[in-house]
C-alpha cells in the first residue's frame, strides 16, 4: 500500500494554473477547495533531525494543532494532536514518539527553525461516480525565521500530484501531463529543504569535526597541535550557543572542549615548553571553574521535571518558587560568564593559545617528548593513566566518600580524553572495547556525582529557615532528598559491577595488546 | 489493528449507515482505517463512490488463495480511510468458505498482513447466520450489533447473544446498541430505556431514526461530512466514543502528507 507523491516546481503562478490546466483537460470531472496550514518546524542546536533526515513540526490546521514527526530515514510520518508547542522531547505526551525524539534530541531544546504559512488549492480528480481518484495541490508557501516574521519570502508554487490507494495508474498519468508542461521542474526536495534554501539557513555552520589525522611515527607536539586545533575550533563554535543561551547543550560541550584541553596539557607532559603548558592550563582552568556553576544549575534545570514526577502532581506545584529561584540564579550567572567572555582575560588567552597552535614546531628542541613519535607517548600515557584509574577504583569500599568516587570520575576522564586523542593510532576495535566498558563506568560515577550535587542543594534548601519555605516546597524537598538517597545507593551497588566489567580479563588483554602493539 | 464487525440477523437495522459512519469518524480521529464490504449487495462501497475491480473469478480466488487482499483496496475521499469493496461476486463468499479447511479462520487470515497498514478495521457484514458471518466474528475483536427497538430484533439480538456464548470466539466483545430509534413510538421508547437483554448490556448512545442518515445514499457520503450537527450525527459520534473505549486508542503513522512534510 506504500506510495508517495510527486511535487513539480513552476516559476509562476500562472505556470502552475498551467500544469493544472493540463490535467483537467483529460479528466471527467473534478472539485475544488481551498486549504491552508501554518507550520513551525522544530530542531536541535546541532541540527540533529536534520542530518539523520528526521522532521519535526507543529502545524496549525483550522482548530488543530498537530505534532508532525517523520522519523529518521523518511518514511511514513505520525500526526498528533499536541497542546503546545514542546520545548523538550520529554514534553511530548506520546510515548512511542518520545522516545525516537529523544533518541535523536536528548537534553537539547527544541528549538523553532522556520515557519511556513501554506496556502493551497485542492483539486480533486474525478471519476464518472465523482469518486476521487487523484488529488492536486497547487501549494502557495511562504516562510521565514521565526525570529524575523516579517521578513517573509514567498517559494516557487509547487503542484504536488498525491495518489489515492487503488488509482495508481490515473496517478502516474497525470503526474505524466504535469510533467510535460512547459517551465516545469521535478521538486525533490521536501519542504524543509526549499525554505531552508530561501533563507539561506544550512547545517553547513555546525560544529567542526572532532578529529584530527594522527600518523604513528608523527611528532608529539606536531600531533598535540593538531588535537588543540581541532578542539579549540569546536570551543569558539560552541561559544556561540553559550552566549546566546539556546541550549545548554552548548555550554556542555563547551566546557567538554575546555577540559579535554587542559587535560591534555597535564596529560601528555614534554611536548611543550613547562612555562607554557602551565600558563594555557592555567587559562582554561579559569574558564573550567567560570562555567561550572552555570552548567550546575542547567543540571538542576533539566531535573526539575523529574523532581515533579517524583514528587506526584499535588507537590508538584510547591517545586515552582525553587524553579524561579534556579532562573534567577541562571540568568544572572549567564550574565557573568558573556561578560568573561568579552573581558581582555579571555581575548588574550584565544589569541595566544591560537597563536600558540599555529605556529610552527621547533625543529630542534630538549624537550623530552616533544620529537618523540606521538604513538610512543600515547602508550605511555595511556598506560600511566588505566593504572591511576585500577589503582583509585580499587580503594573504593562501601564506606568510600562521594568525594573518593569524584576523584575516580576525573581520572576516568582522563583516561577517556587520552584515548579519544589517539585512537585513530590503534585497531579500532580494541579502542572500542575499551572505551565501552569505561563509558558505562563513567556513567555510573557522572550520575553518582550529579545526584550528590542535586541532593546538596537540596539539602541547603531544606535547612533554610520555617518562613524562607512553604510548609509544601519543604515537604516536596525532603521526599526529594530521601528519593535521591535511595538513588544513591543504587548507584555504588552498580559501581561494583561496572568496575568489575571494566577490570574484567577481555579489556586487561585489550589493554595490553592496544600497549604493547601500536598499528595503524 | 482493532476489528470491528457490524452485524445482525436481520436486515434493514442500519448496519452500512453504522459501519460507513463509524469508521469515518475513525479516520477523521486520526486512525488508519479501513471498512471491509462484505455485504454482497455493496452499500458501503456505493455509499464511497468505489467501483470494485475484482476481475474475473471473483471475491473467490482472492479468499481461496494465499494472495493478499492489498491490490483491492481503494482508498476513499477521505484521508486515512481506505475500502475493501464487495461486489456482486460476494454473494459466492458463502459457498467458497464452506469448501475451505478451517473456513472461519479465513477472514482472520487474510487481515493479518494488514495489520501494520491499519489501526481500525471496520466489517460491514451481510445479515442472517452464515460461514462468512461465524468468519468474521472470528476476525472481529468487537461485534456491534445495531438492534432496532422491537420486539422481533430484541429476540434476533437474543438468538444471537446464546449462539455466541456457545459458539463464538470467547475473546469477542458483543456491543449491542439501538439503532433507528423512533421516540413517537410507545413500543421504541419502552424498550430503548432497557440497559440490558438476556444478559448483555446495551450501549448508551442510541442512534435515532433519522431522515438524514437516509440521504446518504443520495449524497453517497458519511453523515458528518454533510449534515455534522444533525442528531443522528451528533449520536454516532457518541456511540464511536464508547466503541473506542473498547478497541482502544491508536498511534498511526501515514503513509503522505498534502503538502509533503
Amino acid at each position: 500500500l506504500d506510495s508517495s507523491s510527486i511535487a513539480f516546481t513552476f516559476p509562476t503562478d500562472r505556470a502552475a494554473q498551467a500544469g493544472l490546466r493540463a490535467v483537467l483537460e483529460h479528466v471527467r470531472g473534478s472539485s475544488s477547495s481551498r486549504i491552508a496550514r501554518r507550520m513551525l518546524y522544530l530542531e536541535t542546536v546541532d541540527w540533529r533531525f536534520y542530518r539523520k533526515k528526521a522532521r519535526l513540526a507543529v502545524s496549525w490546521e483550522g482548530a488543530e494543532q498537530l505534532l508532525l514527526w517523520r522519523a529518521r530515514g523518511g518514511g511514513p510520518y505520525a500526526r498528533r494532536p499536541i497542546d503546545r508547542v514542546p520545548e523538550f522531547a520529554w514534553e511530548i505526551p506520546y510515548e512511542d514518539l518520545l522516545q525516537q525524539i529523544e533518541e535523536l534530541a536528548g537534553v537539547r531544546r527544541l528549538l523553532p527553525l522556520v515557519q511556513v504559512q501554506l496556502d493551497g488549492r485542492l483539486t480533486r480528480i474525478l471519476d464518472g461516480r465523482d469518486k476521487t481518484v487523484v488529488e492536486v495541490v497547487h501549494e502557495r508557501a511562504t516562510v521565514s525565521r521565526p525570529d524575523a516574521p516579517a521578513a517573509a519570502i514567498k517559494l516557487e508554487p509547487v503542484l504536488r500530484v498525491v495518489p489515492v490507494v487503488g488509482y495508481e495508474a490515473r496517478f502516474h498519468e497525470l503526474s505524466g501531463k504535469i510533467a510535460t508542461t512547459p517551465g516545469v521542474r521535478r521538486e525533490e526536495g521536501c519542504l524543509l529543504e526549499r525554505a531552508l534554501a530561501a533563507l539561506a539557513l544550512a547545517p553547513s555552520g555546525g560544529e567542526p569535526a572532532r578529529s584530527w589525522h594522527l600518523r604513528r611515527e608523527m611528532r608529539a607536539d606536531e600531533a598535540m597541535k593538531a588535537i588543540f586545533r581541532a578542539l579549540f575550533e569546536t570551543l569558539r563554535y560552541h561559544e556561540v550557543g553559550v552566549r546566546a543561551n539556546v541550549d545548554s547543550l552548548s555550554l556542555h560541550d563547551y566546557r567538554v572542549a575546555v577540559r579535554r584541553t587542559r587535560s591534555g596539557l597535564g596529560q601528555v607532559p614534554g611536548v611543550f615548553p613547562r612555562q607554557i603548558s602551565r600558563r594555557f592550563k592555567q587559562g582554561f582552568s579559569w574558564l573550567g571553574e567560570r562555567t561550572a556553576m552555570l552548567r550546575d544549575l542547567d543540571v538542576q534545570l533539566l531535573t526539575l521535571p523529574r523532581y515533579r514526577g517524583w514528587v506526584g502532581p499535588p507537590l508538584a506545584q510547591a517545586l515552582e518558587p525553587l524553579e524561579r529561584e534556579l532562573r534567577q540564579l541562571h540568568a544572572a550567572e549567564h550574565r557573568e560568564l558573556v561578560a568573561a567572555f568579552d573581558s581582555r582575560r579571555y581575548a588574550v588567552l584565544c589569541a595566544a593559545w591560537s597563536e600558540f597552535l599555529t605556529a610552527p614546531v621547533h625543529a630542534h628542541t630538549t624537550l623530552s617528548n616533544a620529537r618523540r613519535p606521538i604513538v610512543s607517548v600515547a602508550s605511555e600515557r595511556i598506560g600511566r593513566a588505566h593504572e591511576r584509574v585500577v589503582r583509585k577504583g580499587e580503594a573504593i569500599d562501601p564506606e568510600s566518600a562521594p568525594s573518593d568516587l569524584h576523584q575516580l570520575r576525573i581520572e576516568c576522564k582522563k583516561l577517556r580524553y587520552l584515548l579519544e586523542f589517539f585512537s585513530g593510532l590503534y585497531p579500532e576495535q580494541d579502542v572500542d572495547r575499551m572505551v565501552a566498558a569505561l563509558k558505562a563506568l563513567q556513567n555510573t560515577l557522572g550520575e553518582h556525582q550529579d545526584l550528590t550535587v542535586q541532593r546538596d542543594w537540596l539539602v541547603e534548601i531544606e535547612g533554610r529557615p520555617a518562613e524562607a519555605l512553604s510548609a509544601a516546597t519543604r515537604e516536596a524537598v525532603v521526599l526529594l532528598v530521601r528519593r535521591i538517597d535511595g538513588l544513591l545507593a543504587a548507584k555504588r551497588e552498580e559501581f561494583e559491577a561496572r568496575f568489575a566489567a571494566f577490570r574484567a580479563p577481555d579489556v586487561d588483554a585489550v589493554v595490553r595488546a592496544l600497549l604493547t602493539e601500536p598499528c595503524a | 489493528v482493532r476489528v470491528v464487525a457490524v452485524y445482525s440477523i436481520k436486515g434493514g437495522v442500519g448496519k452500512t449507515a453504522t459501519a460507513v459512519n463509524l469508521a469515518f469518524l475513525s479516520a477523521r480521529a486520526g486512525a488508519r482505517t479501513l471498512i471491509w464490504d462484505l455485504d454482497p449487495q455493496a452499500a458501503s462501497t456505493f455509499y464511497f463512490r468505489v467501483k470494485p475491480k475484482i476481475d474475473d473469478g471473483g471475491i473467490r480466488k482472492w479468499i481461496r488463495g494465499d494472495r493478499p487482499l492489498d491490490p483491492l483496496i481503494r482508498g476513499t475521499d477521505f484521508r486515512a480511510l481506505d475500502l475493501l469493496p464487495a461486489d456482486f461476486s460476494h454473494r459466492r463468499l458463502e459457498v467458497e468458505l464452506a469448501g475451505l479447511k478451517k473456513p472461519r479462520k479465513r477472514l482472520r487470515d487474510k487481515l493479518l498482513p494488514l495489520g501494520g497498514e491499519y489501526d481500525h478495521v471496520y466489517i460491514d457484514c451481510a445479515p442472517g447466520m452464515s460461514t462468512v458471518s461465524e468468519a468474521a466474528f472470528v476476525a472481529a475483536d468487537v461485534l456491534l450489533v445495531p438492534t432496532i427497538p422491537t420486539t422481533l430484533s430484541i429476540r434476533a439480538l437474543g438468538q444471537l447473544v446464546r449462539y455466541l456464548r456457545e459458539n463464538g470466539p470467547s475473546e469477542l466483545s458483543v456491543l449491542p446498541f439501538f439503532s433507528m430509534v423512533d421516540l413517537r413510538k410507545m413500543l421504541h421508547r419502552e424498550i430503548s430505556g432497557g440497559a440490558e437483554s438476556d444478559g448483555t448490556r446495551f450501549l448508551d448512545a442510541r442512534i435515532p431514526y433519522s431522515s438524514e442518515v437516509e440521504k446518504m445514499g443520495l449524497r453517497r457520503a458519511p453523515l458528518a461530512t454533510y449534515a455534522p450537527e444533525c442528531e443522528a450525527a451528533r449520536a454516532y459520534e457518541a456511540l464511536w466514543r464508547e466503541v473506542l473505549g473498547q478497541t482502544g486508542s491508536w498511534l498511526s503513522l501515514f503513509r503522505y502528507d498534502r503538502f509533503g512534510f
